[in-house]
């Protein structure tokens, strides 16, 4: 069923009006305050608050997932799936912005404007994505310096398209790189407007010298810059032109001359006659070290090579000691994983040159051969291979890799750049590659375009990445998140089962490793340990290696293209999620730097409110509600906004009347015999909870009138607070259709015992709450837990338990003696209620896949 | 034969059916590929329906006039009920919004192929032999 809530209740209010006439006739008439005759009375003008807080609430929920769909749809144009043009993007923008907005809208709305300062950072953030797509450099970057551990996706404008890649291969898959830092496209703009003492974001010539000048010493260690062995290597790069080479590179600079290197770098490229400024040009500085070994993988082959497969087909990698450069290896590999080598050219060196730790070039090694003179073992050539191709992916085009073999063994990548473009494409062998090639499997969703070659590894969520080959092709059942590690790795990921918009997705297309999500029958189809090759753009896997298709991607939507640089700079300010945690300190509308963190501050922050309803409410004193049976010794009152209880219904209310679902599960917690057997035998304790819940019944003697645990349920929605004896309770959650928008909010907090006993009762609670999934955060007697995005029978079994858990923590705080007695308690309700489902026998309730209660 | 105004549509659309093996030429001025219809033929033409100077449906007009036989396809960024009315009230063989699919534009050219060759039924998964 639908959460179509003021659908519900205006449908509810019709159907009083039909069985009341005279009662409920005039309740819409007088809160629209059109009818003269009839005054509106506090508990119908209560109603109809209510009412109107839970249209901006469901409101928040659509608009949120209309906002995420659009995210979802620019992100997924990143991919290469889909042919835009900017009109998709300017649309895109526009119709997020309208979205955004009425979000922040309705927050406000519904907690009294609570956070306007909300609308300053949209503005913010709408008025940045504009400037972008004017042309201009979004507003406010003027970041002088940055090192490259600082340096992400979004920043491509400000450091280049070479420094992004290499960090990004660095962090995604550990390869080292030479370590440096970048002087951003706006210092590099200081220092050529010399004339200019003050810029726009209040960075000057000499602040920029300044920030060089730590950078180095924070590179070496060392006060004057001065590295340990070599200098710095000094690269002028155009961010605005990102397939271009470097314009120009100086090696073996000194620390003290970096500054003056790159003063003669950018003037000489002023004086070049180019639009210099128009290129956002930008400097790369990196250390330098004494290495063992030089060399270079080119992703395309530099000359024709002596060997019956087009070069498209190859990849090159020369190697030589950094005293004798003329002395050099060169070896071809295959495109495809494992990276066969092909052939080798092995350089004339003098005898007794060494080749490194290990045997000599006349021993013998373990395989009976000799182990000759070639400076680089097969699986060296491998690594260097994989690293050098995901680069290429990258780079989104054919690359050059530099890289050194450092004295302590390790192999570290210098630098990237894209090479030219080389010969048209050969369409016409394409096409007869395709028509021949047997298709193993075809269909699903493309996530990212491009392809690859190498052998299948069926793979599921628990494979250990650094197990999976380097290079194959990844093939799972569902595209669950977990497998997101495997892509650092992966050639290519297949999979049976999932969309196009999760989490797998978004770090495919964010490496660019084609991805195929929804192949039917994918893992019958296509065997373990089968040589295939995927053709994502086309949703297309092939048997065997086609060489051809792997240097195709005339069609894929790649980094030069000003379209892609363009959308990835408006998801800059759109998709990132910093806000993560709503416990932190800097969970604040200041802190939202995207519209996701928009729309999910307001998110969280309207269940927050939805969930304090009924404290910060207290007009809802004035609403009828009806007393429900529970069977136990609990008072608990409903107030159906729609859907949640059947047409015709028992007075008090029985169980089999409620229709809302979540109420339903809650009630199945709540009833388990064992739960409650679990109490405590202190009759005293038992005394006093009782009075209390006394207490509570006679304060709401009116049988009408609101009592102290009132639940607010539709079809699918439940709102429950509960007051037994000294502690206090709230549920909020939702389990409609939509997975994405189904939640779990629960809050704990109270007690009658001192305040160690409430944290001890709190520290079981949480320890329960974690076990469910729940996000949960705890501050003394306060548990908070969230969950979401979950399998809904997790998040059904999550309810179900929260039932047995209110009935299994009444007095625990008064029962708690040590610091060792919450995670004993947490043993035994887990052993009761927590065991997988083959574990339970008994009188109780079989429960989803996740626990039994 | 491929219009429109924006390069990076020319560029792909190219590609993709090449990659299968279609001659392809492209234009991002409407007034060049209005020239070129008169001097050869083509079998398929995909057009943007906005663009400077002659619009899509400019050329289609054309593109019946010169060459009956000839299937146009109408990209637009705007589409509207009343624009895709239009365009297959004046002859276009197919009206596709943007952002649309590569795999759908290929499908739409499959599907004239298959008709122009008479095999239509047939061909759902051919490789086009152009």
């Amino acid at each position: 069923m639908g959460w179509s809530m003021w659908q519900l209740l205006l449908d509810r209010l019709s159907a009083r009006r039909r069985q009341h006439p005279l009662r409920h006739g005039g309740l819409l008439q007088a809160v629209l305050r059109r009818h003269p005759d009839r005054s509106c009375t506090a508990s119908e003008a209560t109603s109809w608050r209510l009412q109107s807080l839970f249209i901006h609430y469901r409101r928040i929920l659509e608009l949120n997932n209309t906002a995420l769909e659009l995210m979802s749809e620019m992100e997924r144009a990143l991919g290469g799936e889909y042919i835009f043009d900017r009109t998709f993007l300017e649309t895109s923008v526009a119709r997020l912005s309208t979205c955004v907005y009425h979000v922040v809208y309705s927050l406000n709305a519904l907690t009294a404007n609570a956070h306007v300062a909300l609308y300053d950072r949209f503005q913010e953030i709408k008025d940045r994505l504009q400037q972008i797509l004017a042309g201009g450099p979004p507003l406010n970057d003027h970041t002088p310096i940055i090192s490259f551990e600082e340096i992400d996706w979004d920043m491509e404008p400000q450091v280049g398209l070479p420094a992004v890649c290499l960090t990004q291969v660095h962090r995604r898959s550990g390869t080292r790189i030479m370590d440096g830092f970048v002087v951003t496209a706006a210092a590099c703009h200081v220092i050529l407007m010399k004339e200019c003492t003050v810029s726009e974001g209040g960075v000057t010539p000499d602040s920029v010298t300044q920030g060089i000048r730590e950078h180095l010493q924070n590179l070496t260690g060392r006060p004057d810059g001065t590295p340990d062995d070599t200098g710095f290597t000094v690269s002028l790069v155009m961010a605005g032109t990102p397939l271009d080479p470097p314009a120009a590179i100086r090696t073996g600079i000194p620390a003290p001359h970096v500054v003056q290197t790159i003063h003669d770098l950018l003037t000489q490229a002023l004086s070049s006659g180019k639009d210099i400024c128009n290129l956002s040009p930008v400097v790369m500085v990196q250390e330098e070290r004494v290495s063992a070994l030089h060399g270079e993988v080119l992703t395309r082959p530099s000359t024709p090579v002596d060997y019956p497969s087009p070069r498209a087909e190859l990849l090159e990698v020369t190697a030589h000691h950094p005293a004798a450069p003329q002395s050099m290896d060169r070896y071809l590999l295959r495109r495809a994983h494992p990276f066969d080598l092909v052939t080798s050219e092995i350089g004339v060196r003098p005898a007794g040159q060494p080749l490194g730790e290990g045997p000599g070039p006349f021993d013998t090694l373990p395989n009976g051969r000799v182990r000759g003179s070639a400076l680089l073992t097969p699986t060296a050539l491998r690594e260097l291979a994989e690293t050098a191709l995901m680069l290429e992916r990258l780079l989104g085009r054919a690359c050059s890799m530099r890289w050194c073999l450092l004295k302590d063994g390790e192999t570290a990548v210098c630098s990237v750049a894209p090479l030219k473009s080389g010969e048209p494409e050969p369409y016409s062998d394409m096409a007869a590659v395709i028509a021949q090639a047997h298709t193993l499997c075809r269909g699903g969703q493309t996530v990212q375009s491009g392809a690859a070659a190498g052998t299948v590894v069926h793979v599921t969520d628990t494979f250990d990445p650094q197990a999976f080959p380097a290079g194959a092709i990844a093939a799972a059942a569902t595209a669950s998140p977990r497998l997101a590690p495997l892509l650092q790795r992966a050639g290519a990921i297949l999979t049976a089962a999932g969309t196009a918009a999760g989490h797998l997705a978004t770090v495919a297309r964010e490496l660019r490793v084609p991805a195929i999500f929804g192949l039917p029958d994918l893992l019958s189809k296509v065997p373990a340990g089968a040589r295939v090759t995927v053709d994502a753009g086309e949703g297309a896997v092939y048997d065997g290696i086609l060489d051809g298709l792997l240097r195709y991607t005339g069609a894929d939507l790649d980094p030069g293209d000003p379209e892609y640089r363009l959308l990835r700079s408006l998801l800059r300010f759109i998709l990132p999620l910093h806000l993560v945690d709503p416990n932190a300190p800097d969970f604040t509308p200041l802190a939202c730097r995207s519209y996701h963190d928009i729309i999910h501050f307001c998110h969280e922050r309207a269940v927050v409110e939805l969930a304090n309803l009924q404290v910060s409410r207290p007009g809802l004193a004035g609403l009828r509600t009806r007393r429900l049976h529970t069977g136990v010794p609990l008072d608990m009152r409903i107030l159906d906004i729609g859907g949640g209880l059947a047409p015709e219904t028992h007075d008090p209310i029985a169980p089999d009347d409620i229709q809302c679902e979540p109420l339903s599960l809650f009630l199945q917690g709540l009833g388990q015999s064992k739960a409650w057997d679990q109490t405590p035998a202190d009759l005293r304790l038992r005394d006093v909870f009782r009075g209390m819940s006394q207490t509570s019944q006679a304060l709401n003697t009116q049988p009408d009138q609101f009592a102290g645990n009132l639940a607010i349920i539709a079809g699918d929605y439940l709102n429950l607070s509960l007051r037994l004896g000294y502690h206090f309770s709230v549920i909020d959650t939702l389990l409609g259709t939509d997975p994405q928008r189904n939640y779990v909010y629960f809050r704990f907090v109270g007690g009658l015992a001192d305040a160690r006993g409430r944290e001890r009762r709190a520290r079981f609670i949480h320890h329960v709450l974690s076990t469910l999934d729940f996000n949960v955060s705890q501050k003394g007697d306060l548990v908070t837990g969230r969950l979401k995005l979950a399998p809904p029978e997790c998040l059904r079994e999550a309810v179900r338990t929260l039932g047995v858990l209110t009935a299994f923590t009444r007095q625990r705080d008064t029962t708690m003696q040590s610091d060792s007695d919450p995670m004993a308690l947490f043993e035994r309700f887990s052993s009761l209620f927590l065991q997988p489902a083959a574990d339970q026998t008994g009188d109780l309730k079989k429960g989803g896949p996740c626990f039994i209660n | 034969m491929v219009i429109d105004d924006e390069p990076i549509v020319c560029k792909r659309l190219q590609s993709t059916f090449q990659k299968v093996g279609y001659a392809v030429e492209t234009f991002t001025s409407s007034a060049s590929a209005l020239s070129r219809l008169h001097e050869a033929e083509f079998d398929i033409i995909v057009t943007d329906l906005k663009m400077e100077g002659a619009d899509g449906m400019q050329v289609l007009a054309t593109a019946r006039e010169i060459s009956p036989q000839t299937r146009v396809i109408v990209i637009t960024g705007f589409a509207t009920m009343e624009t895709a009315k239009e365009s297959f009230h004046q002859g276009a063989f197919d009206f596709v919004a943007k952002p649309f699919k590569l795999s759908d534009i290929l499908d739409c050219v499959r599907r004239i192929e298959a008709r122009l060759n008479g095999t239509e039924a047939s061909t759902a998964d051919s490789t086009p032999s152009r």
